[in-house]
């Protein structure tokens, strides 16, 4: 089954003519993703890795019946081309590009939620589920499938737990990326329910970090769910009063230190860690307990 | 962030008034009488440190400026110093537009309890209004505030027409907050922003074209943005510094570190910079060498997608083109895509290069500590 992109899905690229572009539509046909095309403005009729390209998302859907799309835009064209691909019926949306102004990213995650779709990001490292369809940064070649699920905001730390996750032996059903971007279209509320309902899911391996209430939703939307949910909060050590790189708005109510969210997860009863190398020691506590 | 008299030209532009003022370097003329002298710095409680005094004539205003002006205050570097008319003050409003990134919208904050902290202010006392971008700002958002802070007649009119300018500014301006605390009705009956605390979002920059805001930050942060990384000082020299792809990333590294109990002087998150090539590279672990001193820069870098190669290229460069840089200072920690070709082109240098993360911040936080103890 695996979540959110699978098999079944029929995935284009936005700026499949520039380089990152090029570059993802290369490795998906590789690795056998269903890649169906390529959205470029006044490209149509090239192809790229052998899939053809069109001017508009609007073409492309209507040819090749895309439902799913990667954003590989500059940052200044990603609203547009975001709010493009959300009018033509994408219903599974990753947008890839960084430094995507703010107030882009609310227009985008309001239009993709008054749509009904699913907007990934900005600033997501994508949705794979390993061996099916890659709409992420991350190499298919180096994940195994498996029956853990993955939901972060980070694409750099869910490399590292996948890695040690795989020296235990384990792998991933599906690897969702939210995006480090302060305001995002999907949260981690929206995705556990999806690995809870997943009959390929055991477990759940949820990456915060500090700054905003996503994490603290996340504990009431677990209440619902059967399956263990193993959490990391990165950055226990952040200077509160400097931005580490996710470009985290300045203004919070409440505790959001990552602490803090530490805290609330272990009082929630699940297995909480803060260092990243603790987190497949974590998982195997947690698939112990939730077997005896 | 900006810094008041920065925001208040955000705010003049907006059409919101503002006290007529100016830097004390440049001071207008015209400028005189009851006037209030206000630290220019990057940092709250100014006026508890005493950051903002009352002066009577520019003569007594100019002086406490020169002081204010001649050392930190409460531990922050004093920017600039701005002298502005003092407002006869009949109360004292709270008016703000933000970024609530947990609704994904812009939300306005309004009380009639102003200047105070608003942290302070009860949580009923706090008027909260969230605007749907899709709608943008419609007059009942607009209603149920004014209506909420008890206002009518003139006063009313001209609170709304302030909210709308207010909401305007944040989005003509891609701000992600803009604060007016206190917003001062005046004796006289007008409203004046007495402060400004205005946050631009450094992404839309591109939509601004020449807006130049005075950074905050220490002058390795500074010298790291003129890069287009990201980088943050944390200790004194002697300690690890590390440069990590990803805020992930370097977020984990500097937790692992800490967790290990070693030194740390600094990160940086390279934001991207790959995509420059392997001389950008170079520059950052340059600008790391000259500001930070560290004993050991770790350079730690999974990719997935780019290639470790651009990394590989950087770190010869910086090697060739810095003598301080020796072997023994440099930790490299790479994984993923082109692993083996990186590895190669640095083989030889006698280099330390390590795939797994633990062991490389092991082995970065190792190199800080003296031979002796080792």
């Amino acid at each position: 089954m695996a979540i959110i992109v699978d098999t079944s899905s029929r995935i284009l690229i936005q700026g499949i003519t520039g380089p990152t572009g090029r570059s993802y539509a290369e490795r998906m046909v590789r690795d056998g993703t269903p890649l169906v095309g390529g959205v470029a403005p006044g490209r149509q009729g090239q192809t790229v890795a052998g899939v053809p390209v069109f001017d508009s998302v609007e073409d492309a859907v209507a040819a090749t019946g895309a439902d799913a799309a990667l954003s590989a835009v500059r940052s200044t064209l990603a609203m547009g081309a975001a709010l493009e691909a959300l009018s033509a019926g994408i219903r599974t949306l990753v947008v890839y590009t960084e430094n995507v102004p703010l107030h882009d990213a609310i227009r985008m995650r309001a239009y993709a939620r008054a749509r009904g779709a699913r907007l990934l990001g900005p600033n997501s490292a994508g949705v794979i589920s390993p061996g099916r369809a890659n709409l992420a940064d991350l190499n298919d070649s180096n994940l195994r499938p498996g029956r853990i699920g993955i939901v972060s905001k980070s694409g750099t730390l869910t490399y590292e737990v996948i890695d040690d996750l795989q020296a235990c032996g384990f792998g991933e059903s599906s690897v969702v990326c939210l995006g480090g971007d302060p305001v995002i279209g999907t949260t981690y509320a929206d995705v556990l329910p999806l690995f809870e309902a997943d009959a390929e899911t055991d477990l759940v391996v949820l990456i915060g970090e500090p700054g905003g209430r996503l994490e603290y939703e996340a504990i009431s939307a677990m209440r619902g769910m059967t399956k263990p949910v193993v959490a990391y909060i990165a950055a226990q050590n952040a200077p509160p009063e400097k931005r580490m790189g996710h470009a985290g708005a300045i203004y919070d109510s409440g505790d959001t230190s990552a602490a803090a969210k530490l805290a609330a997860f272990r009082a929630a009863g699940c297995e909480a860690v803060g260092r990243v190398t603790e987190v497949a020691a974590a998982v195997e506590r947690a698939l112990r307990r939730a077997a005896a | 962030m900006l810094l008041e008299h920065e925001g208040k030209a955000i705010l003049a532009s907006c059409g919101i008034a503002i006290p007529k003022g100016g830097l004390y370097r440049s001071l207008p003329d015209t400028l005189d009488g009851e006037l209030i002298v206000k630290a220019q710095v990057f940092a709250g409680g100014r006026g508890k440190a005493g950051g903002i005094r009352a002066a009577t004539g520019r003569a007594q205003a100019l002086r406490m400026a020169e002081e204010i002006a001649a050392k930190p205050l409460a531990g922050a570097r004093v920017e600039d110093v701005y002298v502005e008319h003092r407002l006869a003050i009949a109360h004292e409003y709270y008016l703000a537009a933000i970024v609530d990134r947990d609704l994904g919208m812009p939300v306005l904050m309004a009380s009639a309890d102003g200047g105070m902290d608003i942290e302070a202010v009860p949580h009923d006392r706090l008027m909260r209004q969230s605007v749907d971008p899709l709608l943008g700002l419609e007059p009942f958002m607009v209603d149920r505030l004014v209506r909420g802070l008890g206002l009518a007649g003139d006063q009313a009119t001209a609170f709304a027409r302030l909210v709308e300018q207010v909401y305007r500014g944040l989005i003509a301006n891609d701000a992600e907050l803009i604060e007016i605390n206190p917003l001062v009705l005046t004796k006289d009956g007008a409203f004046v922003a007495a402060d400004a605390k205005v946050v631009l979002d450094e992404d839309a920059a591109f939509r601004h074209p020449g807006r130049r805001a005075q950074p905050e930050g220490t002058a390795f942060e500074h010298a790291a943005r003129a890069l287009a990384v990201i980088g943050v000082e944390i200790g004194p020299a002697g300690g690890v510094a590390a440069i990590m792809n990803g805020a992930g990333l370097t977020m984990a590294t500097l937790d692992e570190i800490i967790a290990l109990e070693g030194p740390v002087s600094g990160v940086v998150e390279l934001h991207g910079a790959t995509m420059q090539g392997g001389d950008r590279i170079a520059d950052v672990i340059a600008c790391v060498l000259e500001h930070l001193d560290p004993a050991v820069i770790m350079v730690n870098i999974h990719f997935q997608f780019r290639s470790l190669e651009t990394i590989a290229e950087g770190v010869l460069k910086a090697m060739d083109r810095l003598p301080l840089l020796t072997p023994d200072r440099l930790v490299l920690r790479l994984r993923g895509e082109k692993e083996a070709e990186a590895r190669a082109m640095l083989a030889d240098r006698g280099l330390t290069v390590i795939r797994d993360f633990g062991p490389a911040c092991v082995e970065a936080v190792r190199l800080t500590r003296p031979a002796t103890a080792a």
